[in-house]
């Protein structure tokens, strides 16, 4: 159990690392992959809501805490949602195609970055459509690859 | 009741957690601005800042490869500046010395500068920046600072092809200074030119000057053009050669002047 906690603790700092130190290299046009939120989503995929909201929140406090999000509790809230959202996966993804699971993932990233950017653009000039389609699409279609990916290694593990 | 309120709580956990996060977030969220919250916040992130370590150490390394890309690029500049700098020093000195030979000489001269030195096979020349403009013409003297280049050949409106000492088919009429003696000078091979036909009888000795006769419409008479360097006996016992190292320096000529009028 306890050697379970510590690979899972790993596994957590690793990501965190891996977001804070290789994004700088990946981002496009503002646009950056959230690899916090690939841990968020295969963690309630694997272990069901209640873990799947609890790492999103803590991970996501810990990354407002350190200055990578934005406001201090935002990245809390809109991870806690998708860990929660993707919990109910839990047990069900070997029943659905890939396609089906690949458009609820798609739209749990897409929840989570609406709630993200409309929140963090708040009380700006930017329209509705414009944050749409400049960031929460673009920064969802990029985190689902980076998802995709990893689910896939992962599935050819298990 | 209470048994039951526990069981609701206990089946329903997923969704009281999840509220509570959400509640907890939304705080966090709303007091942002708040003291205490930034005090916090402050503490998390200085306690995470060891997180950053790598990216900033990886962005120093980076840094350091522009920075080091930078420096032989400044390196290099600073480099051809003192190059630069150098030339203009030996330009400096050198046209202090012409300037000098210049008020000294008695002669109608105009200074030139060596453009190319030729390419013909057939004729070791140099090609100079002054022609007919300036008055130059074929068969006109060339000299250095040191001594007797060679003649102009041809000369074009603003250029003129100047046939050099080294050159297999220029000959120059010479006396050697202490001797009196006269000979034809002609080129003999690598840095040295040479004076057939002396008599045996005739002491010339290595480290006598060699200038030219006067006997000729080119050359005036008493230019420096070498000295001798060694003295040998020819095949026929009765004469002997003078090898001749001239003053000037062909190879590395920059500057020469054309005597108008002697």
């Amino acid at each position: 159990m306890l050697a379970r906690v510590a690979v899972f603790l790993g596994i957590c700092f690793s990501v965190l690392l891996a977001q804070i130190i290789f994004v700088q290299w990946l981002t496009i046009e503002d646009i950056r992959p959230d690899f916090i939120l690939v841990l968020v989503l295969i963690a309630g995929r694997v272990k069901g809501r209640l873990f799947g909201q609890m790492v999103g929140f803590f991970m996501g406090l810990i990354i407002d805490a350190i200055g990578v999000g934005s406001y201090l509790g935002l990245s809390a809230f809109a991870k806690t949602v998708a860990g929660f959202a993707a919990g109910y996966l839990k047990g069900r993804k070997w029943r659905l195609n890939f396609y089906v699971h690949a458009l609820f993932n798609f739209l749990v990233i897409v929840l989570h970055f609406s709630i993200f950017y409309f929140i963090n653009f708040a009380g700006s000039e930017l329209s509705i459509e414009y944050i749409f389609v400049r960031y929460i699409l673009p920064s969802s279609f990029y985190t689902l690859v980076i998802f995709l990916i990893v689910d896939r290694l992962l599935s050819l593990e298990e | 009741m209470f048994v039951r309120i526990l069981n609701f709580i206990y089946k329903n956990h997923e969704y009281f957690v999840f509220a509570l996060l959400i509640i907890l977030s939304i705080i966090i969220l709303m007091t942002n601005d708040a003291a205490p919250i930034r005090k916090i916040q402050g503490k998390v992130a200085d306690f995470f800042y060891f997180l950053h370590y790598p990216r900033l150490w990886i962005n120093e390394l980076s840094d350091i490869v522009e920075e080091n890309r930078q420096l032989k690029r400044e390196n290099l500049r600073l480099k051809l500046l003192n190059w630069e700098m150098l030339e203009a020093y030996e330009e400096n000195k050198r046209l202090r010395k012409l300037l000098g030979f210049m008020k000294n000489t008695t002669y109608d001269i105009v200074p030139a500068k060596v453009l190319n030195r030729g390419v013909t096979p057939v004729l070791s020349s140099i090609l100079i920046n002054v022609g007919e403009k300036q008055g130059i013409r074929a068969n006109m003297a060339v000299i250095s600072v040191s001594g007797v280049v060679g003649k102009v050949v041809s000369s074009g409106e603003n250029t003129s092809i100047v046939q050099v000492l080294d050159d297999v088919n220029f000959r120059l009429s010479v006396r050697f200074q202490t001797s009196r003696v006269l000979g034809i000078m002609k080129w003999r091979s690598g840095e040295f030119a040479e004076v057939r036909n002396i008599p045996s009888s005739l002491n010339i000795y290595p480290g006598e000057k060699v200038i030219t006769s006067g006997f000729s419409d080119i050359f005036p008479k008493g230019l420096l053009v070498g000295e001798v360097v060694e003295v040998i006996p020819s095949e026929d016992k009765i004469s002997q050669v003078a090898i001749i190292r001239p003053f000037a320096n062909l190879k590395k000529i920059e500057e020469v002047f054309v005597i108008r009028k002697f």
